[in-house]
């Protein structure tokens, strides 16, 4: 795989906290392809999409987006690139179109195309009647459409999604699920982390597995069920499986090490 | 905890522990070595305060003070101005009571008695009003006992009195907005009229004077003979408080038991319709009023974007008006001063351009919390593609933005009659406000918006160097107004001011 092809490239990341959070990742994403990382709670997950999108500095090791490198040119890279956190990270005081021209403007869309874009956003997310209330009294999953609207705004080519179906009711998910599918369809790249393993199983051409920061395991659910050594099974099981297999040595080597 | 759950000593001992922890949290961060310096530090204040009472009052009191008009209006007029104040507080604090959800809804939905909740959390803020005004008068009140007599000890209970009373009225008060404007205008009006009745009191005297002599020099003075002048007898009741803090036991007894009564009335009358009201306040935020709908996108650039952003944003913030109306009113003396002095040069305009300095340098401070500490999507910008300098440049760009507006029309009254104060006024006015935004930047923090009305408790230090860095500028600025080079004189502390905090915070950044 060329490095033109590649949306992202993560090369031996490291990041430590009080405690290693991030120990030596490779990761890589094609150009189009639509990427979930799962883990346990604590994995380091949500520690390497911030570090992605530059809302955290890593320790060591290098991140590169569309072949940009992060550290270096963080501000082409950002242009490439929509992060949509668990928590919407919207304005209670904005209504829908005013956030979503907010965000063009800070990504230079010109004014013209974002208003077209914005319609078409809202619609699809079914937020039009709700365009020109403020956030405020949204639901979560309301918030949740209005933050992923103002991740497609300005067209990214790589979408980070942090739990991006927490909180949303049946309808709002597919709608959400339908939009980012479309998206992948596109050739946009999409990079999720999912509880949800139903959700990855269904969207996701790769599955990566994170554990105490590592990759342990990575490929399609087909891989994944060999590297288990449970062909047919369900990819919680798959899940359970490789995360305990990787547990089991850490907590034997804490043992005889005590 | 020993008490029966839910009960009121159970809910009291449950608000205790979280007021406590709170308190502790932010005025130490849960560093040891920084609490000691605080008690040091506070020690250390407070015998200075003591110092200062003990110069000002101590003729006045080893003289013996007899409970005579002079000393009655006084009290009383002291008294009226930390009365004016608690109610002002208290409004504000009664008003979060129903709006700020926290646990509330946690509490409601629970069989626990909301009306047990409401009595403790305004006993709360009766509590918090009386410790404030306590700390604050108790140099006076001590160093009154040592050189007259422990009966001054007395005032402490009236103080405990005054701010059970105003809390008693900021209730009655939120409740009457309740029934007559509803809950959704129900938190602006209550803003408003707490800033109002905050300000009132010194506004109102400053602009009285000002318009009876023309001057706002030789207030004390006026003051004292407009009061004497329409004082009541002296077996009025008005003195009752006054005589009460001297140490008189009727009058004390009459006056504690009238506030205890009247909190305890209004809490009776106002706790059975606390949860309906609160909830009320909940709902507000699932009517979503539609906003008038924008005819096409903006274009600009990312900076103007920002900046929008911004003041769309200060505009539509309900809590600004309640932390920044006061610092607005305090513009009405000199605005008063200019009118009658409008075409004539004599020595008020100093005193005018010191004002709006020192409201401009407040105000930009609380303008630069807002936009650069509480930036509600604080991963969404940093995740757009512009430089973290740029992004500042244009927060920044925003707060002085919103300054110039406000105090231009000011400026260009004075161009018109004297040109050069006003060039000096426009050049404080920008170093002042310039001065409270880089007090902001040094200390600044990742909060939220709602936190705003509790950044000054956030960062002590903070606030204290932004208050001194404004006094300062704003001196500077009325001296320079006389002549430069005083002024320039006087802009040397300030400056000094601004180079310990870089000094102090850059080393404390890079530890």
């Amino acid at each position: 795989m060329s490095d033109l092809a590649l949306a992202l490239d993560i090369k031996a990341l490291k990041k430590t906290f009080d405690r290693p959070a991030v120990r030596g990742l490779d990761l890589k994403v094609k150009q189009g392809e639509f990427y979930a990382l799962l883990g346990p709670n604590g994995a380091g997950k949500t520690t390497i999409l911030r570090m992605v999108a530059g809302l955290l500095q890593p320790d060591e090791g290098q991140i590169t987006v569309c072949g940009i490198n992060t550290a270096t040119d963080p501000v082409a890279a950002k242009r490439l690139v929509a992060w949509v956190s668990d928590e919407p990270m919207v304005y209670d005081r904005l209504t829908p179109l005013e956030y979503l021209e907010f965000i063009a403007g800070l990504w230079h869309v010109p004014a013209e195309q974002a208003e077209t874009r914005a319609q078409e956003l809202l619609g699809w997310l079914g937020l039009m009647p709700h365009a020109n209330e403020r956030c405020g009294g949204f639901s979560k999953g309301m918030l949740q459409k209005v933050a992923l609207a103002g991740a497609l705004i300005h067209d990214p080519r790589l979408i980070i999604l942090d739990e991006p179906l927490t909180g949303l009711d049946a309808g709002s998910a597919r709608q959400v699920k339908n939009v980012l599918l479309e998206k992948v369809s596109a050739g946009v790249t999409i990079v999720m982390t999912t509880h949800i393993l139903e959700v990855a199983e269904r969207m996701a051409e790769r599955i990566g597995v994170i554990a105490s920061g590592r990759l342990i395991a990575e490929g399609t659910l087909a891989e994944l069920q060999a590297q288990a050594g449970r062909d047919g099974s369900t990819l919680e099981d798959v899940f359970l499986d490789l995360v305990s297999q990787h547990e089991v040595p850490s907590i034997a080597g804490e043992k005889s090490a005590a | 905890m020993s008490a029966q759950t839910a009960s009121l000593p159970w809910f009291a001992a449950h608000e205790f522990r979280l007021q406590w922890r709170d308190l502790t949290g932010m005025l130490t961060g849960g560093s040891p070595r920084r609490a000691t310096g605080l008690l040091i530090f506070t020690l250390l204040f407070m015998a200075g305060l003591h110092w200062i009472a003990d110069v000002l009052i101590r003729d006045w009191a080893t003289a013996g003070i007899a409970p005579d008009i002079g000393t009655l209006a006084q009290l009383t007029g002291s008294g009226l101005l930390f009365a004016t104040m608690s109610l002002s507080q208290a409004m504000e604090s009664v008003t979060r009571a129903y709006y700020t959800r926290h646990d509330l809804d946690l509490i409601l939905s629970s069989p626990a008695s909301a009306r047990r909740l409401f009595a403790v959390r305004t006993g709360a803020i009766a509590v918090t009003s009386m410790l404030m005004m306590s700390l604050l008068m108790a140099p006076f009140i001590n160093m009154l006992a040592v050189h007259d007599g422990p009966r001054w000890l007395a005032a402490y209970p009236v103080i405990a009195a005054v701010s059970i009373f105003t809390t008693a009225l900021a209730i009655a008060s939120t409740l009457a907005l309740f029934r007559l404007a509803g809950a959704r205008r129900t938190r602006v009006i209550a803003q408003i009229l707490a800033a109002i009745v905050g300000a009132a009191l010194i506004v109102g005297i400053q602009i009285a004077v000002i318009f009876s002599t023309g001057t706002a020099t030789g207030i004390g003075s006026v003051l004292s003979d407009m009061f004497i002048s329409v004082a009541p007898a002296i077996d009025s009741l008005i003195w009752i408080p006054a005589r009460a803090a001297m140490g008189d036991p009727a009058a004390l007894m009459l006056t504690v038991l009238f506030a205890l009564t009247a909190f305890g009335a209004t809490v009776a009358i106002a706790a059975p319709s606390f949860a309906t009201l609160a909830i009320a306040a909940t709902g507000l935020n699932e009517v979503r009023k539609p906003q008038r709908a924008a005819k096409t996108f903006a274009s600009g650039s990312q900076a103007h974007m920002m900046r929008r952003k911004e003041w769309l944003l200060l505009i539509r913030d309900p809590w600004l008006i309640s932390q920044s109306l006061m610092q607005l009113l305090y513009l009405l003396p000199p605005a008063a001063l200019l009118w009658l002095n409008y075409g004539n040069t004599g020595g008020t305009l100093p005193i005018v351009i010191a004002i709006i300095t020192m409201a401009a340098a407040q105000l930009s401070g609380g303008l630069a919390w807002l936009t650069i500490s509480g930036e509600d999507a604080h991963d969404l910008v940093l995740t757009a593609p512009l430089t973290p300098r740029l992004m500042l440049r244009a927060k920044i760009e925003a707060v002085v933005i919103a300054i110039g507006v406000l105090t231009a029309p000011f400026i260009i009254a004075i161009a018109f009659i004297d040109l050069s104060v006003a060039i000096t006024g426009a050049i404080g006015i920008t170093l002042a406000a310039s001065a409270a935004i880089f007090i902001q930047l040094m200390f600044r923090v990742r909060a939220k918006r709602s936190q705003f009305a509790r950044r000054q408790t956030a960062s002590r230090v903070a606030t204290i160097v932004e208050a001194l860095t404004s006094i300062t500028w704003a001196g500077a600025t009325g001296l320079a107004a006389v002549s430069p080079l005083f002024g320039l004189f006087a802009a040397i502390p300030a400056i000094l001011i601004l180079a310990i905090v870089w000094l102090v915070r850059r080393k404390a950044q890079h530890a």
